[in-house]
């Protein structure tokens, strides 16, 4: 009777937030996940300010071949 | 000990936001569902918002988002899903929505019709710009340029229309 009461004391006060996380559930129809992984990502998705530095940064300078002996 | 993670590439969903004011006096991606404002320049990491009773010992446990047990995480749809979320005549909607893929990352929970995941950042923008006007337009993806991805404007009028454009603008990027 205890938990009842505090799955429902849960749900009745709920957020707004919650309320409508109840929704996007039902809107999406989810239902039980088909496979559950982790992703680490090597190079992060989040894109980088461009520094100063790199957009100054002289570019390489064109490697010479060997000079041949004479 | 640390495991190791299953993949190393994020993956890409897609969603509706709004474009909302800040408070700051620009515009932000706010969740449609939810009043997140999306932070530009780093990820989104997603938190369990479920209401507890304190020191109640029968409540729901705190967990990391997303949880097998509950309906947390940062949710991303496949294109079929997104209609949903749009209004079917954008013209008449007060808000500005803007449509775009998302990577997710971290731990992610996989269905039929899209993900749940720890963290996101969007990856590209397409935002409607009917009966905005080009100057409202202009102001509107300069604002969203803080995001640093790629934004183009979307000029169909109906939800359907609008998807289609968008899924060929996203096939030819």
């Amino acid at each position: 009777v205890i938990y009842a009461l505090t799955v429902y004391a849960e749900r009745s006060c709920a957020t707004s937030e919650v309320r409508t996380s109840e929704r996007e559930e039902q809107e999406m129809e989810l239902g039980k996940p088909q496979r559950i992984y982790t992703i680490e990502p090597v190079q992060s998705p989040v894109p980088q300010p461009v520094t100063k530095e790199q957009d100054d940064a002289p570019a390489k300078r064109p490697v010479e071949a060997p000079k041949s002996r004479p | 000990v640390n495991r190791a993670p299953d993949y190393i590439e994020p993956v890409v969903g897609w969603r509706v936001w709004y474009a909302v004011d800040d408070g700051w006096g620009g515009l932000s991606l706010s969740s449609v569902v939810h009043r997140t404002l999306w932070p530009q320049g780093e990820a989104l990491t997603a938190t369990c918002r479920r209401f507890r009773i304190p020191f109640w010992p029968f409540s729901h446990e705190k967990h990391e988002a997303p949880s097998e047990t509950c309906s947390c995480g940062i949710y991303a749809v496949k294109v079929p899903s997104l209609r949903v979320y749009l209004p079917e005549h954008l013209a008449w909607s007060q808000l500005i929505p803007v449509i775009g893929r998302v990577s997710l990352w971290g731990s992610v929970h996989e269905y039929t019709s899209g993900w749940r995941a720890s963290y996101a950042y969007p990856e590209r923008l397409f935002v409607p710009i009917v009966e905005l006007g080009t100057r409202r337009a202009a102001q509107i993806i300069d604002a969203l340029r803080g995001y640093r991805v790629p934004i183009r404007a979307v000029e169909s009028a109906t939800a359907g229309a609008v998807l289609e454009e968008v899924r060929t603008l996203a096939a030819a990027a």
